[in-house]
């Protein structure tokens, strides 16, 4: 038997506009599109403050619950609803904005509560739907379910209900359609919400019986269909479903038929767990009351603590690390500056995050003031698992972790620049100045080569370019004096020659001759004579 | 060490960083280096959380000592990473093949390119990291008293090793590093090295020969 949690997330795009502002809390607020309401439009390009001209009016999408209480009522149109409650704060409706509070949502239902979580719809409205079979042995029994799904929803600072049914169309529409508490219907929620959602959710093999009561748009059924249940005067699924079945198709459609044998569990609705975009995305203004942005660091610091602690906390209920980074500043009237990276090895603790982002903060240009402050996580990886060092050698010192060694290189590139931290490698080429790479720490991890060291002799420095010298040769090749920097060094060793043949591409000058040449007191050179031309040059010091 | 109580944190012996001067005859673990040089040092090996200064000339192999050293540490450090610093002076940089012949697992080594004006800053970050174990910078560059003594206070916290390889002029310096090893002969590719200590605590005088 399939038992299918439904999440009704009704105040949703308030929620997630709240959660990125703390301050509007408490506070009345509405949400304006110039679209109808729940339509898929982009939003409004131009701030509520220059509405239209002869354009499309702005209406209420949303409202809090502060504002409905005021009167404000979803479609109205700006100005009416500023006229009913003068001290309405205003903001336009991003889809954008709903669509990733969603995607942050599903992430944190299928870390804490089941693995196949399924966002749904229902005319306009979001939910999550959680697959709630064979959950007891994690959550308890399914009224300990609800509570723990709810608590965490209100947690994150999202408003929910919840109802559990045997499938998912019918505990969407027990989520949303708990009698005497739709969204539109009371502005204010009743007192008595506590345990009496619990009794919102059907029990298994009565989903028929708990529906009946329900209008018929508790169900996804078309507005066409709807208008002729409301024309044949059936306020209902009782009434529906009483309707005869073969007629069904011919009045209202075979998507009816096909939604009725879905909610009844007549036919199979799987839930089908969505794959998740490895991005983790949280924003935070840092506006003032007047809608002004801040230019003080402290501010910032501030917003990123904040922002760190909740990435900080989604990646560590997945058990991943952050492996490529990137913070966003809106500023007012200017572009977004954007500054993304990514990280040596994967981190996920808040306070690594911390150390590591403040020090892009601080290189930001903060002449023009802040509005709003975006971090994101746009590559994951699972987190290493630690293993404290047995015999630690310094000791009194406290053992290192990886993540401490991402967190110095994070900084370190933010300082110096990504290609001035880089992990080296050899390469197998005969050519000296090719036998080496030289990677950024943060590039994606490349296998260790397994070339072996160069069987001579080589020098600890090497030059960018060879540098002519002069070289006075004992018969045989063998060098005797070093002529550098209008300084004569007299040789008293070399070894030599090893004889290097690059490929034959570079032409036949490039096979050369390498000696190893020694002064008297000590100091060690590398040179080489280029069998091509005869020329003699510096290439190492053994410094 | 059972007798180290937090009560007796006030004595000398138990609090050895309230101790003025280097501290190498303190009582913590040594680290192995290279044994041509360990045995010279009281206590068998190398302090954690100091700085060691290689003094000599150019072309006389000290950077090529500091990068053996550094293999040697490496072994015995576990996790930490070892850091390269490689000042960028547009003309020669340090060869990573000669960081492979030194012994060292280039898998564990980062190696840092700053500006010069960014070296003690860098210097002072790496070496205050818990996550390295020993940091190797060569630089020619004056290092100011007061920054040197920056340098060792890093180190103190990070807990690993300095290998700091400057000019041979630099010995008459005042220094933080609590061993300062002058090259007295420079080594060909596989002849030894001769360096004499110029500053160390508990460490007899002469010249030591180390192969490097």
């Amino acid at each position: 038997m399939t038992r299918v949690l439904a999440l009704a997330l009704p105040e949703l795009a308030i929620d997630a506009v709240r959660r990125a502002a703390p301050r509007l809390v408490g506070r009345p607020l509405a949400l304006v599109t110039t679209g109808k309401p729940g339509a898929r439009r982009p939003a409004a390009k131009k701030r509520p403050a220059k509405k239209g001209k002869g354009t499309q009016t702005l209406r209420v999408a949303a409202a809090s619950v502060e504002a409905r209480r005021a009167g404000v009522r979803v479609g109205m149109t700006y100005a009416h609803a500023l006229a009913v409650a003068p001290d309405l704060v205003v903001r336009d409706h991003a889809h954008a904005d709903d669509d990733a509070a969603l995607l942050g949502l599903l992430r944190w239902g299928m870390t804490t509560l089941s693995p196949r979580v399924a966002p749904a719809e229902l005319h306009g409205r979001h939910a999550l739907l959680v697959d709630a079979t064979g959950l007891e042995p994690i959550h308890g029994d399914e009224a300990a379910l609800l509570r723990v799904a709810r608590a965490g929803l209100e947690a994150l600072g999202f408003t929910s209900r919840g109802a559990i049914a045997d499938t998912p169309l019918a505990a969407l529409a027990l989520a949303y359609h708990v009698p005497e508490r739709g969204p539109e219907r009371g502005p204010d929620r009743s007192p008595d919400c506590g345990p009496e959602r619990d009794a919102s959710s059907a029990p298994p093999g009565e989903t028929r019986a708990a529906l009946g009561p329900l209008p018929p748009r508790a169900l996804p059924l078309d507005p066409a269909a709807l208008d002729a249940l409301a024309r044949l005067g059936i306020d209902t699924l009782d009434g529906l479903l009483k309707l005869p079945r073969p007629g069904l198709p011919a009045r209202l459609g075979e998507a009816t038929l096909d939604v009725l044998d879905r909610a009844l569990g007549l036919r199979d609705d799987p839930l089908v767990a969505t794959p998740l975009p490895d991005v983790v995305r949280e924003r935070l203004e840092t506006v003032n009351d007047e809608q002004r942005g801040t230019d003080r660091l402290v501010d910032l610091a501030f917003a990123l603590e904040v922002l760190a602690e909740r990435v900080a906390r989604r990646l560590d209920a997945e058990a991943r690390g952050a492996r490529a980074l990137s913070l966003t500043l809106a500023r007012d009237g200017a572009r977004d500056v954007r500054s993304a990276f990514r990280l040596a090895s994967p981190v996920s603790g808040a306070r690594t995050l911390v150390r590591v982002l403040h020090r892009r903060l601080e290189r930001q240009d903060l002449s023009v003031p802040v509005t709003s402050l975006a971090l994101e996580v746009t590559e994951t990886a699972p987190l290493v698992v630690q293993q404290e060092e047995l015999f630690d050698v310094a000791a009194g010192a406290r053992p290192a972790s990886h993540e401490d060694l991402a967190c110095l290189l994070a900084r370190l590139e933010g300082t110096l620049g990504p290609r001035q931290v880089l992990r080296v490698d050899l390469v197998a080429d005969h050519r000296p100045e090719r036998a080496h790479t030289a990677r950024p720490v943060s590039a994606p991890d490349a296998p260790p080569s397994t070339v072996a060291r160069p069987a001579g002799p080589r020098p600890t420095r090497l030059l960018e370019r060879p540098a002519p010298v002069g070289v006075d040769t004992h018969e045989g090749d063998a060098p005797r004096v070093l002529r550098q920097d209008h300084e004569a060094v007299a040789l008293t060793d070399a070894v030599g020659p090893e004889r290097i043949e690059a490929g034959f591409w570079d032409g036949p000058e490039a096979g050369r001759d390498y000696w190893v040449v020694a002064a008297e007191d000590g100091r060690a050179w590398w040179v080489f004579k280029e069998l091509g031309t005869g020329g003699w040059f510096l290439h190492g010091v053994f410094d | 060490m059972i007798a180290r109580t937090p009560k007796k944190s006030s004595s000398p012996r138990a609090a050895p960083e309230l101790r003025r001067g280097s501290s190498l005859e303190s009582g913590a673990a040594r680290l192995r280096a290279l044994p041509a040089l360990d045995r010279h040092l009281p206590g068998g090996g190398l302090e954690p959380g100091t700085v060691v200064e290689v003094l000599a000339d150019r072309g006389q192999g000290a950077l090529r000592l500091a990068l053996r050293l550094a293999a040697g540490l490496q072994a015995g450090c576990g996790r930490r990473a070892v850091v390269v610093v490689d000042p960028l002076d547009g003309r020669e940089s340090i060869y990573p093949p000669a960081l492979a012949q030194a012994g060292l697992d280039l898998a564990r080594v980062v190696v840092l390119r700053p500006r010069p004006a960014d070296l003690l800053p860098c210097l002072d970050e790496v070496l205050r990291s818990p996550a390295v174990g020993v940091v190797v910078a060569s630089t020619r560059a004056p290092l100011p008293a007061a920054a040197s003594h920056r340098l060792r206070h890093a180190a103190r916290e990070g807990g690993g090793v300095g290998l700091l390889v400057r000019p041979s002029a630099a010995r008459s310096e005042v220094s933080g590093a609590a061993l300062r090893l002058l090259v007295r002969e420079g080594g060909a590719p596989g002849r030894p090295l001769v360096v004499e200590p110029v500053r160390a605590r508990g460490v007899r005088s002469g010249a030591w020969s180390i192969s490097a």
